[in-house]
């Protein structure tokens, strides 16, 4: 039974890589210009100074001791700094402008255009600045200078209102 | 591996953290220090990039979640530190990496850690015409003999892609050399 068993194995059980022996003539294309380049040059050429790696090992061990340290005793760190001089900073600035500010802004030094961007900006409504407008500076035009033609507000109506329902209605 | 993994835990834990940093940088600095020095080509810019390489290691040791070996993890840390350090400096000086591997290996002839033999010095220029994925691939092959299942794993690139890199890289090495 084992005998007739050995008979029928017809294949070693062997493998290959995938794409093993499509890839073969490359590699021994490789192995031919490896063994040309290296029949010209023996090896890179670099060299290190004498005893290099020896001392190797304490050198990176110091390095890491370093920077250890330099991490655990930074009393001082950028973060403080940062808020330290920016308090520093603000003082000054606020000492600067009730202090020393003798010379007082006027309405007519601003730029309107500064005036009209704080306006926009400050997000008024039109209550909030109807106060401010007496009867004599409004003139009904300034509503009704918006005029508009027959065919544009049909192309209005056609586009943005429910023909349908204003005729069933 | 059983000897990484080990060294790994060691390298985790409080009280054996210096010891086991010790043996690693004895086991893997000279193979690094090749790594590197190919890349980057002169011996003082080597020595900074592999301090910051074993630095890097140390301080993130903790992040190492073996996915990779130890040893693939450390080699892509070196050359990604190598290639930093190389655009950081074209960057300085206001070159493109290209132009500043050729500075790198003008100035190579003149160093006193090169054996400054012309056929040393172009083999040098013959590689450094090879864009830097085929440099990296050539020079992990052809001088650190390093494995194309390892290589695979520290350029995260798939092994036949390597090996048609290497196959490319080494055909135009070979016609650079014999060329006039």
């Amino acid at each position: 039974m084992k005998n007739e068993n050995l008979h029928n194995i017809k294949s070693t059980g062997y493998k290959t890589p995938d794409h093993y022996f499509e890839s073969l003539e490359d590699a021994i294309f490789s192995k031919l210009a490896e063994e040309s380049i290296s029949s010209r040059v023996h090896s890179s050429g670099f060299k290190v100074p004498e005893s290099y790696f020896e001392s190797l090992d304490a050198k990176i061990l110091n390095a890491v001791d370093e920077n250890h340290k330099i991490q655990v005793i930074s009393l001082l760190s950028w973060k403080k700094v940062a808020y330290i001089s920016g308090i520093a900073a603000s003082l000054i600035l606020a000492f600067n402008l009730f202090f020393m500010n003798s010379n007082q802004l006027a309405i007519e030094d601003l730029e309107t255009a500064s005036i009209e961007n704080y306006l926009m900006n400050e997000d008024l409504n039109a209550y909030d600045i109807a106060p401010y407008l007496g009867a004599n500076e409004l003139n009904s035009e300034d509503f009704v200078e918006n005029t508009l033609n027959a065919s544009e507000l049909e192309d209005y109506l056609l586009e943005n209102s429910n023909v349908e329902y204003l005729i069933t209605d | 591996m059983d000897f990484e993994i080990e060294l790994i835990r060691r390298l985790n834990t409080e009280g054996s953290k210096e010891q086991a940093f010790n043996e690693l940088i004895t086991k893997y600095k000279e193979r690094l220090y090749w790594h590197i020095r190919n890349i980057v080509k002169s011996h003082d810019d080597t020595d900074d990039v592999l301090q910051n390489t074993f630095i890097k290691v140390f301080k993130n040791i903790h992040n190492f979640k073996g996915e990779s070996k130890l040893y693939s993890w450390m080699y892509r840390i070196a050359t990604n530190e190598a290639l930093t350090h190389i655009n950081q400096n074209a960057k300085r000086n206001h070159l493109t990496s290209e132009e500043y591997q050729q500075n790198a290996l003008s100035i190579l002839k003149a160093d006193v850690y090169f054996e400054g033999d012309a056929i040393q010095l172009k083999l040098q220029q013959a590689i450094a015409t090879l864009p830097n994925k085929q440099q990296l691939v050539f020079n992990m092959k052809y001088f650190e003999d390093i494995k194309y299942s390892e290589m695979s794993e520290i350029l995260e690139t798939s092994q036949g892609a390597l090996k048609a890199s290497y196959h490319i890289a080494v055909k135009k090495i070979e016609e650079y050399l014999t060329k006039d």
